[in-house]
């Protein structure tokens, strides 16, 4: 089955400078975003997962660089493809798909918006940015949107400092910025990692009703398997700059191959946990990302590794249709029971 | 497990003023914490969980008098087996209480002072408590990284070379060192990633058996508190809105507050997509606290009574240790 | 010890690939090893007069020559610096200590203490320098005992407020809650357990107001303010050299003192930029 696929990375490997180091953040990374649906991808802190979703849009700081991959968008179904690895990073053609055709949120809603202007004018910024419009008509479109967005009084805030909102309003209006030119995608960063849990599950189920309505796709981006198993339809895990995992959310779920995986899914208490087991938990942490590894990056915390682990990088396996595993154990037909 | 009361809060009241102008002008109280009344159990685990701003890390910071509360007491059974109000005790009474009860903060890259090493965090209040000897304090010192399952080396390491893990060890260690009764636990795992604070939750568990420890364990993530605490207290808005066994309050809540909490954790299983109870609107600010029950205007069966009279925390009838604060809920006479 | 000359060396390491301010250390510490070893490096003394040895152009014996009164300016220059130097270094250590003890009260004490205290630099800090100066003269003669404290006095303005503001953020920081919570003492506090955290930027602060007092010595003792004319400093010399004939006629006079100042003060400033950027522990 030929699945339609919006965006394609190949091979993404972005690296860092810091200092006279180089910092591998992401080191060959494959991924299929499929249209209208939501990607999740999930893993610890320093695995690589939002510095993939910046280099997507080429939002690297002046110290990194994408050095080798490529990017592939096609905005319409069966439409024509853009190389966005090809463009320059401050190129005209990169800066008019930034915001309009791929927008991104951020985790911290408290700081991404300008404290110096109203709320209304810097969402009607990113619309007259990408489109001919006059004012009036961005205004009453914004207020539309606004209103879409559940923010009451939609007309009266559209004129209020972002003092004045809340942090779960404020992410909906860093939603609505994101949103107001209907871009093909949604990169979301930890959307909802700096809010309470009431505001998150608002701030998830008002995204997943964006997208029924408007066939957006979403690129969810988080720590949290919780969020992942409700909102999203695939999953890629990430560790050390590479996707360990990838598959539909009940091939992780149901079947998740890779031991980093498990221990993942094993080490975040469940409410109907009882208190007498104990909790998995992976040893030791997450190595230095400067450490280049000649062999696959989990073996020395993973439980199941064996002397095979310690020779050369694995191979990206498709254990199932469209579940692919990064795993030597899984070179070996080694497939668990299904 | 004995039932004997190791801490007790009665009507813990902390307000901020309000300040404006030039003239320091008072405008009003936050009333970060309002009237909150619990009891701490010897060796249990006692979960306190709620939103951000619902006063629950100032709780605990009154606790370990790093504030003074503005009514109310807090008291603590000291060795003598008497529970004593710690803000009123004499001197030097209350110099050697602070030992007794500890802190363990949220944030595990700032709770070690990046200018000194290890083991002056270990060695000054040890020394400041009465080890006098330098070789006896680094013998504790070195035993309770051991116990964290540190290498005694580390203790020259300045803080920088630790991930946060480690960190949250070490500071753990730290407290431990004291040989406190009581350690309050401020949000202890939220800043860790996921393996990480799976680690630390099973060493916290570990110790609590070996060293016979009390717990207040503070955090914003339900699915934690359960797993760590005997006992959950809800709040929310500067009040206790809820508290029972934990068990208890994950299958049986009562609070509509409670209820719409549980519902919103996300819970990674598939299938286990349950009908969501959608707050709506935020959480309303402490400063103006709605009228009545805090919680009425986003309560979903909000009644007359709400909006007018404050529900006090009671025991539900026919559940005992089951406390709820709601107008809904019949308590026992 | 190990660990901790590990994040004094990668200090070191930044301080030293900073070209700029790796000059402007060896300039200064060749410029005070100069000034402190002043009689190995010449036998002439710097106050003797002898008119008949006037105006000498430099020779192997006056290598820079003589002035108007027949004073070898070699070793006017080297025994001025011990003390334009001395007085920069002083005043600069002392202000900033005032300011460093002040700051501390304000930021951790905050209340009425904290208020007094910026009314306090508020109120120094609208006195012009000249005028005290002008008046301490008047009233207790020219020494530089007075010079050095009249630079402290009322230069502990600017470090109060860095230290003052530096402290107000430390002291949000957990571990300085846990001291607190382990009943360790106020002044303890602050002086053991947050000041080593704030030093870096008075460290800096010294550095670089090492230079603003040795120009300050300089132009006070150009207007004949400074310290008294029979002690040699590199201002008094430029004092002593502000006559037109000279200018034109024997430009050593004035170069030479200007030279030396500017090259100071250049100095110090390259070396305390380059000890903000390494001390800066964000980047």
């Amino acid at each position: 089955m030929n699945k339609d696929y919006i965006l394609e990375i190949e091979n993404l490997v972005t690296e860092f400078t810091v200092g006279k180091r180089i910092v591998h953040a992401v080191n060959g990374v494959n991924l299929k975003v499929e249209r209208s649906k939501t990607l999740g991808i999930v893993g610890e802190s320093g695995c690589g997962k939002s510095v993939t979703a910046h280099s997507v849009l080429q939002l690297l700081p002046p110290n990194g660089r994408i050095v080798s991959g490529e990017i592939r968008f096609t905005p319409e179904s069966g439409g024509e493809t853009q190389v966005l690895s090809a463009y320059k990073k401050t190129s005209e053609k990169m800066r008019s798909i930034r915001g309009k055709d791929i927008s991104m949120i951020f985790q911290d809603p408290m700081t991404s918006l300008n404290p110096a202007y109203t709320i209304g004018n810097q969402i009607m910024e990113n619309l007259r940015n990408h489109e001919k419009i006059s004012r009036a008509d961005a205004k009453e479109r914004i207020i539309k949107l606004l209103e879409e967005l559940g923010i009451p009084a939609a007309a009266q805030r559209f004129n209020e400092y972002p003092h004045q909102f809340s942090g779960g309003m404020k992410q909906r209006v860093m939603i609505a910025i994101a949103l107001v030119c209907n871009p093909n995608i949604l990169i979301a960063d930890e959307p909802t990692t700096a809010l309470d849990v009431t505001i998150q599950a608002q701030i998830l189920s008002l995204m997943k009703e964006i997208q029924k309505k408007h066939g957006t796709t979403l690129m969810l981006i988080t720590h949290n398997m919780g969020i992942v198993a409700e909102v999203c339809d695939n999953v890629a895990v990430m560790y050390m700059g590479r996707v360990v995992e990838f598959g539909t959310v009940e091939q992780i779920f149901e079947n998740p191959q890779h031991p980093y995986t498990k221990a993942l899914m094993q080490s975040v208490p469940q409410l109907d946990l009882s208190r007498d087991v104990e909790l998995a938990s992976i040893p030791g942490s997450t190595p230095d990302a400067s450490i280049h590894f000649d062999h696959c990056e989990f073996a020395p915390r993973c439980a199941r590794a064996c002397a095979r682990c310690m020779e050369g990088f694995p191979e990206d396996m498709e254990v199932e249709p469209g579940h692919i595993v990064r795993c030597k154990l899984m070179e070996e037909g080694n497939v668990d029971e299904l | 497990m004995s039932c004997e009361n190791l801490l007790e809060v009665q009507n813990l009241c902390q307000y901020f003023p309000v300040t404006k102008g030039t003239f320091k002008r008072k405008i009003g109280d936050v009333k970060a914490v309002d009237h909150v009344s619990l009891a701490v159990r010897k060796g249990e685990t006692l979960g306190i969980v709620g939103e951000s701003g619902c006063g629950k890390t100032t709780m605990g910071r009154c606790i370990v008098r790093l504030n003074k509360p503005t009514g109310g007491h807090i008291c603590f059974r000291g060795e003598d087996g008497e529970l004593q109000d710690i803000f009123k005790l004499n001197k030097q009474d209350s110099f050697r209480l602070r030992k007794k009860i500890q802190i363990v903060f949220q944030d595990p890259y700032a709770s070690l002072n990046p200018a000194k090493n290890i083991f002056t965090a270990f060695d000054e209040p040890l020394k400041l408590h009465g080890v006098s000897s330098r070789e006896k304090r680094y013998a504790i010192a070195s035993g309770m990284m051991e116990t964290v399952n540190l290498s005694p080396r580390y203790l020259e390491r300045y803080p920088h070379e630790f991930s946060g893990g480690q960190r949250q060890r070490i500071c753990i260690a730290k407290a431990l060192a004291m040989n406190p009764e009581l350690i309050v636990c401020d949000e202890p795992v939220s800043a860790l990633d996921v393996s990480i604070q799976a680690q630390i939750m099973n060493l916290m568990r570990r110790l609590q058996k070996e060293y016979n420890l009390t717990y207040l364990f503070i955090a914003h993530d339900l699915s934690v508190v359960k797993y760590m605490s005997d006992r959950i207290a809800v709040m929310y808005l500067g009040k206790i809105v809820e508290l029972a066994e934990s068990t208890e309050i994950v299958e049986n809540c009562e609070h509509p507050y409670t209820k719409a909490l549980m519902s919103a954790v996300p819970i990674p299983k598939l299938g286990a997509k349950k009908e969501k109870i959608l707050l709506t609107g935020d959480v309303p600010s402490p400063l103006n606290p709605p009228s009545g029950c805090r919680f009425h205007p986003r309560c979903s069966q909000c009644m007359e009574i709400c909006r007018e009279k404050e529900p006090e925390l009671r025991e539900i009838s026919g559940r005992p240790g089951h406390y709820c604060a709601c107008h809904l809920v019949g308590h026992t006479e | 010890m190990r660990k901790k000359s590990s994040i004094a060396s990668r200090r070191m390491q930044k301080l030293f690939s900073n070209k700029l301010a790796a000059v402007g250390m060896v300039v200064i510490v060749i410029m005070i090893l100069m000034c402190a070893c002043a009689p190995l490096l010449t036998s002439a003394d710097p106050s003797k007069l002898d008119t008949a040895q006037k105006f000498l152009p430099p020779s192997a014996e006056h290598l820079l020559g003589t002035d108007q009164l027949g004073r070898d300016l070699f070793a006017r220059i080297l025994y001025g610096g011990r003390v334009s130097i001395a007085i920069g270094l002083v005043s600069a250590i002392a202000a900033n200590m005032l300011g460093v003890v002040l700051g501390c009260i304000a930021g951790y004490f905050g209340g009425k203490a904290d208020s007094l205290l910026l009314y306090l630099a508020e109120f120094f800090s609208c006195f012009p320098q000249t005028l005290v100066v002008m008046i301490v003269m008047c009233f207790l003669g020219q020494s530089v005992f007075w010079l050095i404290t009249i630079f402290a006095v009322t230069g502990w303005m600017g470090t109060m407020r860095m230290v003052r503001s530096k402290i107000l953020s430390l002291k949000q920081e957990p571990y300085v809650d846990s001291c607190r919570v382990n009943g360790i003492g106020g002044m303890s506090i602050m002086f053991r357990h947050m000041l080593p955290n704030a030093l870096g930027v008075v460290i800096v602060n010294i550095t670089l107001s090492i230079s603003g007092y040795v120009l300050s010595e300089a132009g006070l003792s150009f207007l004949g303010l400074g310290v008294s004319p029979s002690i040699p400093t590199w201002g008094n010399m430029l004092n002593a050299a502000k006559n037109l004939t000279y200018m034109i006629n024997n430009p050593l006079l004035w170069l030479v003192p200007g030279v030396a100042i500017s090259l100071f003060v250049l100095g110090c400033n390259f070396f305390g930029d380059g000890l903000r950027d390494a001390m800066d522990v964000t980047q």
